[in-house]
C-alpha cells in the first residue's frame, strides 16, 4: 500500500492551532481567576478590620440610639457612614473614631440578608457603594439571630461582623 | 516502497512557529509565576505577621483598660503600656527597622520591609454624658515593603475608653496639632460641578473644578479636634448671580457650591466663607413692601438684621468669618486678599452676607427711594465690598417697580472643616512645606 506523503494539509494546521490557542486561552483565564482571587481574600474581612468592626460594634452598643434597629425592621438596612444624630448619641464621637479607623461607610442590616441583596444591585445604591463593599454583601451568609455590621474602609478594603445583641 | 519524502519545508517552519508561540507563552506563564510565588510570598508573610500582632495587641487593648502610656526613646520607635493590672508590655522597633517587639512577642519583618517609627496620639472630646467613651488611643505601626509602596501592611490599635473612669495617663503622648495659619494641602474630592440657573438666576450653567482648589490654610482649631479651613487661592472660574431668583437663593447657593470642596476622606462639613447661620434661601424679600417700610419715615440705616429673614440683610454675620481670614492674611497681613488659582492676580470674590442700599431721591416727583439688593464680595483692595445683584424703586406714591437685573459675577472661596483626628502623612505646616492629607 501506498503510505500517505502529502504532509499537513492546511485543515490540520488549522484545527491544532485552535485547539492549542483554545487551551492556552483556557489557561490563561484560570491563571488570572486565580490570581483575582488571591488579590482579593486579602481585602475581606482581614484580622485588622474585623477589629475595627468590634470598635464600630462597641460604639453601636454604647453610643447608638434604639432608632437604628427600628429602622432596620422598616427599611432592611441603616446607613452610618455619617455618624447621623438620629441614630448617635454623639456625633463628635463617632466621627473622631471613624477618622482614626480609616472607616469610609457603615452598613448595619439584619441577621437575613435577602433585602440588603437585593437593594444592593439598584442602581442607587450601585453608585453609592464600592463594589468591594456590595461583592462581600453579595458573598455574606445569613445569621442566626442578631444583626450585621458592614464597613468599607479607605483603602478599599471590606469586613463584617456580627452584632448578637442589639 | 518506502516514503523517504521526510517533512516539507512549510511543514517544518509551521510547526516551528507553532511551537514557538507555545514555548513563549508557556515561559512567560513560568516567569509570571515565579514572581507572582515569591511576591506573594512576601505579602503573606508581612499580612501573616500583621494579623499575628494586631491580635496580640488588640487582645490586650480589648481585655484590660491602659493606665500609662510612655515613651522609651525619642525616637518613637519604643513606647511602654502600663495595663490596669500593673503588667507592662513594651512595643519597639528595632534600630535597624527589621524587628518589632511587643511583649514576649518577637517579629522579624520580611527582606525589603522596614518599620520606622511607632505614632501614638490620644484624641478626646467634652461630653455632657459621662457615661459615655470620650477618647480614643490610637496606635499606629506602618509598615511598608519597596515592591509594595502603596500598601501599608501595619498595625493600628484603637483604644475607646472613659476618660471619667479610666485614668489614662497620656502625658507622652502628643495628639497632631494644627496651628491656624498652617498650610494643607488636600484636594477636594470632585472634578466638576455644574451651576444650576434656576438658583442663580444667571442665564447658563458654569462649571468648576473643585478639585484645583487645593491649598488650604487653617483659620480655627476648635475645641473637639475639628479645624477649619479657606482655600488659599479662589476659583479660576467666577460665578454669576443675577436677578431677584438670585439674590433669594445667594447665601443657600454659596453654602452648595461650598460643598463641592469637601474630600471624603478628610472633611466633615463645609460652608462657604462668611456663613453664620443667615437665612440661606429668602421665601420672601417683603422687608420693602408698604407694609413693612413706611416711605413716611425713611431710615438712613443701611441695615437691620431683626428682619434678616424677609430681606432686610445681615450686616455683622459675616465678619467671623472675615475676621479669621484677615488673620491669616495670604495675600497681606490683616487683609482678606486673595489670589486667583495658577496666578499672581488678586481677584474680587464672593462672600455670604445679603447687603442691601437705599438712596432717597427727593429730586424726583414724586420722591424715590432706590434700593440695591446686594451679594458681599471682598474687593481687589481687600475691603468689603458689595455687588448689586438688583435694583428697586419705590415711589412716595406708592408705586414700586424692579429695575436693572444685574448679572454680577465674583470668585469662589470656600471654607472645610477637617474631621477630628486627621493626622498628615508629610510636611511641616509651612508654605514651602504644607501639610499633605493624601
Amino acid at each position: 500500500m501506498k503510505k500517505n506523503s502529502k504532509g499537513f494539509m492546511l485543515i490540520d494546521t488549522l484545527i491544532v492551532s485552535i485547539t492549542v490557542s483554545a487551551i492556552l486561552i483556557y489557561l490563561y483565564f484560570q491563571f488570572a481567576n486565580v490570581n483575582d482571587s488571591y488579590n482579593k481574600a486579602f481585602k475581606y474581612n482581614n484580622v485588622e478590620r474585623l477589629y475595627a468592626g468590634a470598635d464600630i460594634k462597641e460604639n453601636i452598643l454604647y453610643n447608638g440610639k434604639d432608632s437604628i434597629y427600628s429602622t432596620i425592621n422598616s427599611n432592611s438596612f441603616v446607613d452610618l457612614s455619617d455618624c447621623p444624630a438620629t441614630y448617635y448619641n454623639n456625633t463628635d464621637y463617632c466621627n473622631m473614631l471613624y477618622s482614626s479607623l480609616d472607616i469610609k461607610k457603615v452598613l448595619i442590616t439584619k441577621s437575613n440578608l435577602n433585602d440588603l441583596k437585593t437593594l444592593m444591585s439598584q442602581a442607587a445604591n450601585v453608585n453609592n457603594y464600592d463594589e468591594t463593599l456590595r461583592d462581600l454583601i453579595k458573598k455574606s451568609p445569613d445569621t442566626s439571630d442578631g444583626y450585621q455590621l458592614f464597613m468599607e474602609f479607605n483603602n478599599g478594603e471590606a469586613a463584617v461582623v456580627w452584632i448578637k445583641e442589639a | 516502497m518506502k516514503n523517504n519524502k521526510g517533512f516539507t519545508l512549510v511543514e517544518l517552519i509551521t510547526s516551528f512557529a507553532l511551537a514557538s508561540v507555545i514555548m513563549i507563552f508557556i515561559f512567560n506563564i513560568v516567569v509570571i509565576l515565579k514572581n507572582n510565588y515569591i511576591s506573594k510570598s512576601v505579602r503573606t508573610d508581612l499580612l501573616i505577621k500583621q494579623s499575628l500582632l494586631s491580635q496580640k495587641m488588640n487582645e490586650d487593648f480589648t481585655n484590660n483598660n491602659v493606665k500609662d502610656v510612655v515613651t522609651c526613646d525619642s525616637d518613637k520607635k519604643c513606647y511602654e503600656f502600663t495595663f490596669a493590672d500593673d503588667t507592662v508590655k513594651q512595643l519597639k522597633i528595632s534600630a535597624d527597622d527589621k524587628t518589632i517587639t511587643y511583649g514576649d512577642y518577637t517579629y522579624e519583618l520580611t527582606n525589603s520591609s522596614y518599620a520606622s517609627k511607632i505614632n501614638v496620639s490620644a484624641k478626646s472630646i467634652t461630653l455632657d454624658d459621662v457615661t459615655l467613651n470620650d477618647s480614643l488611643l490610637v496606635i499606629d505601626i506602618p509598615i511598608l515593603n519597596k515592591k509594595y509602596t502603596d500598601t501599608n501592611f501595619g498595625v493600628k490599635v484603637v483604644y475607646q475608653y472613659n476618660s471619667h473612669i479610666v485614668d489614662l495617663n497620656t502625658e507622652e503622648v502628643t495628639p497632631f496639632a494644627f496651628n491656624v495659619g498652617d498650610y494643607v494641602i488636600m484636594t477636594p474630592t470632585s472634578t466638576s460641578f455644574a451651576t444650576d440657573p434656576a438658583m442663580t438666576g444667571y442665564a447658563t450653567s458654569q462649571t468648576i473644578n473643585p478639585s484645583e482648589l487645593n491649598v488650604w490654610r487653617i483659620i480655627d482649631v476648635k475645641s473637639n479636634g475639628r479645624v477649619d479651613m479657606v482655600s488659599e487661592y479662589v476659583s479660576s472660574v467666577d460665578i454669576n448671580f443675577s436677578g431677584v431668583k438670585g439674590y433669594k437663593n445667594y447665601i443657600g447657593y454659596l453654602n452648595t457650591i461650598a460643598a463641592q470642596y469637601a474630600n471624603n476622606s478628610y472633611t466633615v462639613s463645609t460652608r462657604y466663607a462668611g456663613y453664620s447661620d443667615q437665612t440661606k434661601i429668602l421665601t420672601s424679600t417683603s422687608y420693602y413692601d408698604g407694609s413693612n417700610y413706611n416711605v413716611s419715615s425713611w431710615t438712613t440705616s443701611t441695615t437691620d438684621n431683626s428682619k434678616e429673614t424677609i430681606g432686610g440683610g445681615d450686616y455683622g454675620k459675616k465678619d467671623a468669618d472675615i475676621n479669621l481670614i484677615k488673620a491669616i492674611g495670604s495675600v497681606q497681613a490683616n487683609n482678606a486678599k486673595a489670589y486667583r488659582i495658577g496666578t499672581t492676580d488678586v481677584t474680587k470674590y464672593w462672600i455670604a452676607s445679603r447687603y442691601y442700599y437705599h438712596v432717597k431721591d427727593n429730586s424726583a416727583s414724586p420722591a424715590v427711594e432706590k434700593f440695591s439688593f446686594r451679594g458681599d464680595a471682598i474687593a481687589i483692595n481687600g475691603l468689603s465690598d458689595s455687588i448689586n445683584i438688583r435694583e428697586y424703586d419705590l415711589y412716595d406714591n406708592g408705586v414700586k417697580e424692579w429695575v436693572n437685573a444685574e448679572n454680577s459675577s465674583a470668585a469662589i472661596r470656600p471654607i472645610v472643616t477637617l474631621k477630628a483626628g486627621v493626622t498628615p502623612s508629610s510636611g511641616n505646616g509651612t508654605a514651602a512645606s504644607p501639610y499633605v492629607l493624601d
